[in-house]
């Protein structure tokens, strides 16, 4: 995808910069993908019928081309932001637990300084939890985004909100015969596949407090259909409260 | 005669210059037209409408609603399209402006200080708006795509066809085929160069503006480090081709308004002035490039006393012995346009202390606590005059 | 686009498969702390602290870098800068801000800012109640920051500088505004105006 870009020095900075960011700390441990485990501060929900707050899911799906571009799509990211949210209920369902969606409005400046916040933290957990270097003073797991995570309760009934990141590339058809033929000609070289990444969070709307994380890298999964969605919920939400 | 064969076909493949991959069938957009679901065009979308979601609130953006109203109005006058369009700056200190598929334009500071007056911006948002109608990005998604496709399939052909070194044959057409990729930004930005102009003009503007632009930049980057225009320029036109295509466009012309509209643009920018001047000496580009940029800034008489004043400020940041003297010479001139201005005097009483000049540095410093009593550095400025 | 971020990640795999996987955090008890052999101050909390020979600065944290710090910077002598090691997102090297030991008090305000700048640290700064200030009892500075990250998180923060035998002694904290500047500048405020040379 070709911007006009004038100056090369932002190139890097400013587009990529996000999507960057998450690629490198995952990269931190050096692998090709890993298998991390959740973190989490409860086992289960302190109230019976909790309410969880579905945070608007950063969620992008592309296409691999023969030549390893990804070409995003959009058709593909719709079906599967809408799998991962009927899946989540269901799961939520077993939990007795209901599901409300957070309405997007963001015109108030408090609001997106506590959303920048917590991704922010996110940085720091994977950093800590799933990078090299660990802090001594995080020797358990103990994060917060502050009292003021309640401001994102607007409607007053919400218990607990749930933010979601997900990554996610397919190889088409000719990707996948490329990536075959390239294996026979070339041994040794492997071209690159398909990758998921993505990680969740579950904010206490109380304190602020994050009650569970997970977040992995793998080379596998596909969530563009309904049951096939469900394998991946069931390896994002591994030791979900409840 | 393997190999020659297929040097021979590789040279074919790369003298193929028209646009591959349907790009060349792409249309225009029409005005409110939204791409459907399951297009490439979609995938576009979403994925500059999630960078414009972050973008909105991006630490780097200028959020002004002045500023804001004032490009969506300019927009506005050049374009039916504006309701697609929306305009966001960002606080870099560079000439920059680009359209992403989705409606999103992006417009850097550095371009905002550089423009002399309306006409000029007008040049460059209409070019921008160009792009957006005329879908380039897909194309050149779109282009893209299929010449790495063409470039993976020759790297299996060369090795199917068992020439030995296949692999460095497939550098050398990926360099020819970013060449020609390179090339078809550039016929892309000529449409958008025309369609801009001919906005410009049908608004009522100066169309001898839009070479102008183009002119300043040149005329900087020459003074500048590398004496060559910086790597954007390599997916554009030559700049002096550009003028050359702009002068001809305009001759098609009848009916021509010379509208520049100097004051509105530098209405606009005046709070935001002090803090973009600062930024683009933080680059800490040659003196004369600076010195430039800020002669096209301040191209006033009643406002010369500031052009001197950040002269001044250009060279004193150099902390250079040699320079600071030059800058002292600065700020004594930018004295005597306007006698009430109190940074000149700070800056100047305290680079006179550095030369050991402390009763006449004592005297500015207090003239500057005089005509600014409530400024925020009072309190160190008078630990310097003790 | 992602053509390029796979480019990236193999130059990514390549750089931080060179790196020791050795302890790079220690913990600090409350007490008095001796840093780097510069000064000593006094703390009542416990931090983690980051120490590594390329960077030439010291930084004490709890919940990351990015939540909360303060930074101590190694004394700074003529034409060195305060992030002198290469940054992965720092322009060209050459042009980074340099001190000298001449600066007056402003020019050395302006040096924090634009190093904070051109490292990327922030992409906006701002500076008030910029004021002499006393480091165990040596003529010094204090400045308030506030500023944003490219991410568009507000922080806020401040900043302590000192010259002392023709070297730079700085260090600052800072925080995002929302909930942790709150929870720590106090404390920073404190531990700051306890150090002592040694």
């Amino acid at each position: 995808m070709v911007y006009y870009i004038y100056n090369s020095k932002y190139k890097l900075f400013n587009l990529m910069y996000r999507t960057f960011i998450i690629f490198l700390l995952f990269f931190i441990c050096s692998c090709a993908s890993f298998n991390t485990e959740p973190k989490y501060t409860i086992q289960t929900f302190d109230k019976n019928n909790p309410e969880i707050l579905l945070m608007p899911i950063d969620i992008e799906i592309c296409e691999l081309t023969l030549a390893g571009l990804c070409e995003p799509n959009a058709i593909w990211t719709e079906n599967s932001r809408e799998n991962i949210i009927y899946g989540f209920k269901d799961l939520l369902k077993k939990r007795n637990a209901n599901l409300v969606k957070f309405n997007k409005d963001l015109d108030n400046d408090l609001l997106v300084q506590l959303l920048k916040l917590h991704t922010q933290v996110g940085h720091e957990i994977i950093n800590n939890e799933y990078g090299q270097y660990k802090m001594p003073t995080k020797e358990k797991f103990s994060w917060s985004i502050g009292k003021k995570a309640n401001l994102l309760n607007r409607n007053y009934t919400s218990d607990y909100a749930l933010f979601l990141y997900f990554r996610d590339q397919y190889s088409s058809d000719e990707r996948v015969i490329y990536s075959i033929l390239t294996a026979i000609l070339f041994p040794g070289v492997i071209p690159i596949g398909g990758r998921q990444m993505a990680f969740a969070s579950l904010v206490d709307l109380k304190n602020g407090d994050i009650i569970w994380f997970n977040g992995y890298y793998r080379s596998f999964g596909d969530v563009r259909d309904r049951e096939s969605a469900k394998k991946t919920l069931n390896k994002l939400f591994e030791q979900f409260p409840g | 005669m393997k190999k020659l064969l297929l040097i021979f076909f590789i040279f074919i493949l790369n003298s193929c210059q028209t646009p591959l991959g349907g790009a060349k069938d792409v249309e225009n957009i029409d005005p409110e037209e939204r791409p459907g679901i399951e297009s490439i065009e979609a995938g576009l979308w979403m994925q500059m409408n999630n960078y414009e979601e972050q973008l909105k609130t991006s630490g780097s953006r200028v959020k002004d609603k002045n500023l804001d109203k004032y490009l969506k109005d300019l927009l506005c006058t050049l374009t039916v399209y504006c309701k697609d369009i929306r305009v966001y700056v960002l606080d870099i200190p560079y000439f920059n402006a680009f359209m992403a598929p989705n409606g999103m334009m992006v417009v850097w500071t550095g371009l905002l200080l550089r423009a002399e007056n309306e006409a000029q911006l007008s040049a460059v948002i209409g070019h921008e708006a160009g792009h957006y109608i005329r879908r380039h990005s897909l194309k050149a998604w779109l282009d893209a795509k299929a010449r790495t496709d063409l470039m993976a399939l020759l790297s299996i052909g060369l090795a199917v066809g068992g020439v030995p070194g296949g692999g460095s044959i497939f550098n050398v057409t990926q360099l020819l085929q970013v060449g020609i990729m390179a090339k078809h930004s550039r016929d892309n930005e000529r449409e958008a160069d025309e369609i801009g102009l001919d906005a410009l003009i049908k608004a009522g503007y100066d169309p001898d503006e839009a070479p102008k632009v183009w002119e300043n930049i040149i005329k900087e980057m020459e003074l500048g480090e590398n004496k060559k225009p910086p790597a954007f320029l390599a997916s554009h036109p030559n700049p002096k081709e550009r003028i050359k295509n702009l002068e001809q466009q305009t001759k098609r012309y009848s009916k021509i308004e010379r509208k520049k509209n100097k004051e509105n643009l530098k209405k606009i920018i005046h709070p935001y002035l002090k803090k973009w001047i600062r930024n683009e000496i933080r680059v800490n580009n040659k003196i004369e490039q600076t010195e430039f940029v800020f002669s096209k800034v301040f191209n006033d008489t009643n406002n010369l006393y500031l052009l001197k004043f950040y002269q001044g400020e250009i060279y004193r940041l150099k902390k250079d012995e040699e320079k600071n003297k030059k800058a002292i010479k600065l700020y004594r001139d930018s004295i005597k346009e306007n006698k009430d201005f109190p940074d000149a005097y700070r800056e100047l009483g305290l680079l006179l202390l550095k030369e050991n000049k402390n009763n006449e540095a004592k005297e500015k410093l207090k003239k500057y606590v005089d005509l600014a009593p409530n400024a925020k550095d009072v309190e160190i400025v008078k630990s310097y005059i003790k | 686009m992602k053509n390029i971020n796979n480019i990236l990640f193999l130059i990514l795999i390549f750089v931080l498969s060179s790196c020791q996987p050795n302890k790079v955090f220690t913990l600090i008890e409350s007490g008095r702390v001796e840093i780097n052999n510069m000064y000593s101050l006094k703390t009542n909390k416990k931090w983690s602290q980051f120490e590594q020979k390329e960077y030439n600065f010291i930084f004490w944290t709890v919940d990351g870098y990015t939540l909360q710090r303060i930074v101590f910077f190694k004394p700074i002598s003529d034409s060195e800068s305060l992030y002198d090691h290469n940054s992965f997102f720092t322009q060209e090297s050459e042009k980074r801000p340099i001190y000298n030991s001449n600066m007056n008090k402003f020019e050395i305000k302006e040096f924090f800012e634009d190093c904070i700048l051109w490292s990327k640290r922030l992409v906006k700064i701002d500076s008030n109640n910029f004021k002499n200030y006393k480091i165990d009892n040596f003529d010094g500075i204090t400045f308030d920051i506030e500023g944003q990250n490219e991410l568009g998180l507000i922080y806020k923060g401040f900043v302590v500088a000192v010259v002392k035998d023709k070297k730079l002694y700085l260090a600052y904290f800072v925080a995002p505004k929302i909930e942790f500047y709150e929870k720590y500048h106090k404390e920073a405020k404190k531990m700051l105006s306890s150090i002592k040379f040694l």
